[in-house]
């Protein structure tokens, strides 16, 4: 397996693969094309409009102070694909390196990476996440360090037994006969080996991080001003609208990071079963 | 008698059908050590798989027949397969000496067939294991013994034991030899003629190892391709060999001692995957000629016994 | 002139205890070995598993230290020297593996991958350069193979992209450790010609590894026959394929298929020992017809018995 084309001929085959993509590709448009389908402006409010259900003019309702949940239910998917992709993407980053560096040299180095990572494997990390981001104070940027910094754990377990596996191959031993160094092996050898499976990791890591910024916001603990699902939850929550019944509040955000998060599960699912099979060989 | 007919097996791929086992006729006496050899991608495995009806999903029977005593075994339902298979033929698989279970003693390992398929009590499937095992030249110090106390020739024995519990009739061996150091695959070679001899069970030894079949096989095929290029008897195929491959694999191998050059042969083996028109060996075949491109197969009788299949040898 | 000069190399790898047996054990994968390889020759090593002929190979270029003994690449010993004079040494030596799969990087070109080595070694590389070197080793015309991936090769032209990635650097020493045991016979031969042909065109010294004593006196103007990591005879190839001395050579020479019904009869018992586990006196002794009970103690010398033709055996003792 190496080019793109003969990747998407496997791919397409898949069917749990494509209604992944299928799904992430829906919200991605809609996050890009909110600003131009959104029926009203998200922050607008409307005093005439309090909490009123469905209704051809406000296809979700309206909120406590009058806005449009249906526009702000497309604005919210930019903040849950931004921190998800960003905060994957410190993950990635963070776990492809330490499950690299723990793999390859072994011995007291991977010793003491790996209790490190044992550590925040074990570790609550919702629970530290809250701790945390009570203590930063909320930004996007601190959510999405947050939540990176404490999911890289998986990662760098995977990376690592892939690479103990690679090191032994004996085109890393050729390279080292002709003189090659630690980091040019590591980066140039290894590397391109674990990355399809740090890609279909990646995907499960997003789906953790959407997850994970909801929950904080719905909690209160992240950046409440931003329009987000997992705000829109938040005030559901706390405005008395639940409690009143009015379901129209939090069922769609609730839906859509179920189905976003499912779609990446999938996806990432799917990557794992096409690249597992022994680094396919042939 | 095995009497194959117009054998057709083919496998799906990402880049259409592999044709493992392409049209293929061959008779297989009883009694015999009948040698299949061919190199990797010949489809001498599958053919082995396919007196079993072991092959993988993606494989498919796509047409042919195989007579066993008159009975055709690709037509019989799955029921009546069980009768056949590892009881009247069994099969000895490649590297199936390193897929011993490591935690059950050999003794055990050799009995569990019968405790499964025949319904009989462990005292006397032990009692049928250790003979086999005996059989195979393991002596009692080792039965109770586990894998990883045996050397490479001995578990290669024990899967052998495991083969012959039922005392079938038929047995097919899948490169026995393969991952055996030289003085070992003798010794193995030896038991196999020896069963033969002994109990005059029929003998399928599939090789890539030319020289190592010619030992011990009465006949042989040469396989390439899917397709069989020459078969015959062993001394037909060695002394007297007609086709281009049979004679490029003679060339190939190093005699020691002898200052003479090895040729082999040029080119790489040809993928089953959608192959030419015609003769499979055409791009690699010094005496290639037009008509190759249209060579139908349709066997040569050398002499009796002996069938090539190439153009060069008339109509 | 040699290049390369063996001086009784042990390698002794420590075996991980279980923690109620706290002694330490070793396999002795190489157990005091000295041969020499002359300038532009290639020398064959045969053994079978568990001989110890693969760590040989390694330690010859460098990439594995011995526990004892000494490695001299032209006179210079390998294991006193700085790291930057190893790197020295490096460009000047080469290996190919046995597996054609693992020894390529699946996620690299044939052009990156056989062009490699000059880069690492800050070399001059150029499409040219390699195109040839390519074309030298039989993958012709290079231009269709050079943007090509491991897995668009068959095992034969893999393993000739391994020899091209070897040769590229023009190096004057390559170990091939069993280059051609996982080849098809028909791919086989034309290999081992083509290894011969770079053998003089480049004038590459080589190592030929191999299990197989047909293979070794095809290629090898010299052979040493291993056995748990000694040599038990050494010599030229026609001395030890014509008069094989040890009777473990003997019987791996008794024991080669050769074309035809027969029936050989064997003159060796059992199967090869674990190296952890070496026998006293003549480690051959328990495998050995002829064994007699000083080798059950003494433990024989590689002895010169006639020109340059070498034997460790109780047998030919004076």
């Amino acid at each position: 397996m190496t080019g793109l084309s003969d990747f998407w001929k496997v791919f397409k085959r898949n069917k749990m693969g494509l209604t992944g993509l299928g799904i992430i590709i829906f919200f991605f448009l809609m996050a890009v094309l909110a600003p131009f389908i959104s029926p009203y402006n998200p922050n607008q409010t409307n005093p005439n409009l309090f909490l009123s259900p469905p209704s051809s003019q406000h296809l979700f309702g309206t909120n406590e102070i009058g806005q449009d949940l249906f526009s702000r239910n497309l604005y919210g998917a930019q903040i849950s694909l931004e921190v998800g992709f960003a905060a994957a993407a410190v993950t990635v980053i963070v776990g492809l390196l330490i499950g690299l560096i723990s793999g390859y040299f072994g011995g007291i180095v991977d010793e003491i990476l790996m209790r490190v990572t044992d550590f925040f494997l074990v570790i609550p990390s919702i629970v530290f996440m809250i701790i945390i981001s009570a203590f930063l104070g909320p930004s996007l940027i601190n959510v999405i360090l947050v939540i990176g910094l404490l999911s890289w754990s998986p990662t760098a377990r995977v990376v690592r037994s892939m690479v103990l596996s690679i090191r032994e191959w004996p085109f890393v031993e050729a390279a080292r006969a002709s003189n090659a160094g630690h980091f040019y092996i590591m980066f140039r050898h290894i590397m391109p080996n674990v990355i399809p499976i740090v890609f279909a990791n990646a995907t499960m890591a997003i789906s953790n991080a959407i997850f994970s910024q909801a929950a904080l916001v719905f909690l209160g603990v992240g950046d409440v001003n931003d329009i987000s699902w997992g705000q829109i939850m938040h005030f559901a929550l706390y405005s008395g609208a639940i409690s009143a019944g009015d379901w129209w509040y939090i069922v769609p955000p609730g839906i859509f990071i179920i189905l976003l998060i499912l779609g990446f599960i999938l996806l990432g699912y799917s990557l794992e079963e096409i690249f597992n099979p022994r680094l396919r060989r042939v | 008698m095995i009497d194959i007919n117009d054998l057709f097996v083919r496998y799906k791929t990402e880049n259409g059908y592999a044709n493992a086992v392409d049209h293929i006729n061959l008779r297989i006496e009883k009694g015999i050590i009948f040698g299949l050899v061919g190199e990797s991608g010949s489809g001498k495995t599958t053919l082995g798989l396919t007196l079993l009806r072991i092959l993988p999903p993606s494989a498919e029977i796509a047409s042919g027949s195989v007579n066993i005593d008159g009975t055709d075994i690709l037509r019989i339902n799955e029921n009546e397969m069980r009768k056949w298979r590892g009881k009247r033929i069994s099969m000895v698989f490649q590297g199936a000496m390193n897929s011993l279970n490591p935690v059950i003693n050999i003794e055990r390992q050799v009995a569990e067939p019968l405790i499964i398929h025949e319904n009989i009590d462990w005292e006397q499937a032990l009692k049928i294991a250790r003979e086999k095992l005996a059989l195979v030249g393991l002596g009692e110090n080792t039965w109770k013994r586990y894998p990883h106390e045996l050397s490479g020739g001995m578990k290669q024995r024990v899967v052998i034991a495991m083969a012959i519990i039922t005392d079938p009739e038929i047995l097919i061996a899948d490169e026995p030899t393969t991952a055996l150091d030289v003085v070992t695959q003798d010794r193995i070679m030896k038991l196999i003629k020896s069963l033969q001899r002994e109990y005059n069970l029929t003998t399928i030894l599939i090789s890539h190892d030319l020289p190592i079949v010619s030992e011990v096989a009465d006949k042989i095929a040469i396989m390439y391709g899917g397709k069989l290029s020459e078969v015959g008897e062993n001394e037909q195929i060695l002394r007297n060999a007609k086709h281009p491959y049979t004679s490029g694999l003679l060339s190939s191998i190093p005699e020691p001692g002898s200052s003479k050059e090895i040729k082999g042969i040029p080119g790489e083996p040809i993928s089953l995957v959608n192959p030419p028109k015609g003769c499979r060996f055409y791009n690699r075949c010094q005496f290639a000629s037009e008509k190759c491109k249209n060579y139908d197969y349709s066997p040569k009788i050398v002499e009796v016994g002996h069938e090539v299949y190439c153009t060069l040898y008339g109509e | 002139m040699n290049i390369v000069e063996a001086e009784g190399v042990k390698k002794y790898f420590p075996v991980k205890g279980s923690i109620l047996r706290r002694e330490k054990r070793f396999i002795k994968a190489l157990d005091g070995v000295s041969l020499s390889i002359e300038k532009g020759e290639i020398y064959s090593i045969v053994g079978e598993t568990g001989s110890g002929k693969t760590t040989l190979g390694r330690i010859l270029i460098g990439l594995i230290t011995p526990t004892e003994g000494s490695v001299k690449i032209d006179n210079i010993d390998i294991f006193s020297i700085g790291k930057s004079e190893m790197r020295e040494i490096r460009k000047r030596v080469q290996i190919i593996f046995q597996d054609p799969y693992g020894s390529l990087n699946p996620r690299m070109r044939i052009r990156d991958i056989v062009s490699e080595p000059l880069k690492l070694n800050r070399m001059e590389y150029s499409t040219e350069k390699i195109a040839r070197v390519m074309e030298d080793v039989g993958l012709k015309p290079a231009s269709d193979f050079m943007d090509r991936y491991p897995h668009q090769l068959s095992g034969g032209q893999r393993q000739r992209v391994a020899i091209a990635r070897a040769l590229a650097i023009s190096p004057e020493f390559i170990v091939a450790d069993e280059p051609v045991s996982m080849l098809d016979v028909s791919i086989r031969a034309n290999f081992l010609n083509m290894m011969r042909e770079m053998n003089k065109k480049y004038n590459v010294s080589m190592l030929m590894i191999t299990h197989d004593i047909s293979v070794a006196s095809y290629i090898g103007r010299r052979i040493s026959v291993l056995y748990l990591g000694k040599v038990v005879e050494q010599g030229e190839n026609d001395d030890i394929i014509k008069n094989p001395l040890h009777p473990y050579t003997r019987a791996l020479m008794e024991a080669i298929a050769t074309l035809g019904k027969k029936e050989k009869e064997l003159h060796i018992k059992g199967e090869i020992p674990n190296p952890m586990d070496i026998p006293k006196g003549c480690r051959f002794h328990p495998r050995c017809p002829y064994a007699m009970d000083i080798c059950r103690e003494v433990e024989p010398d590689l002895v010169e018995i006639s020109n340059k033709h070498s034997v460790a055996c109780h047998l030919y003792r004076g």
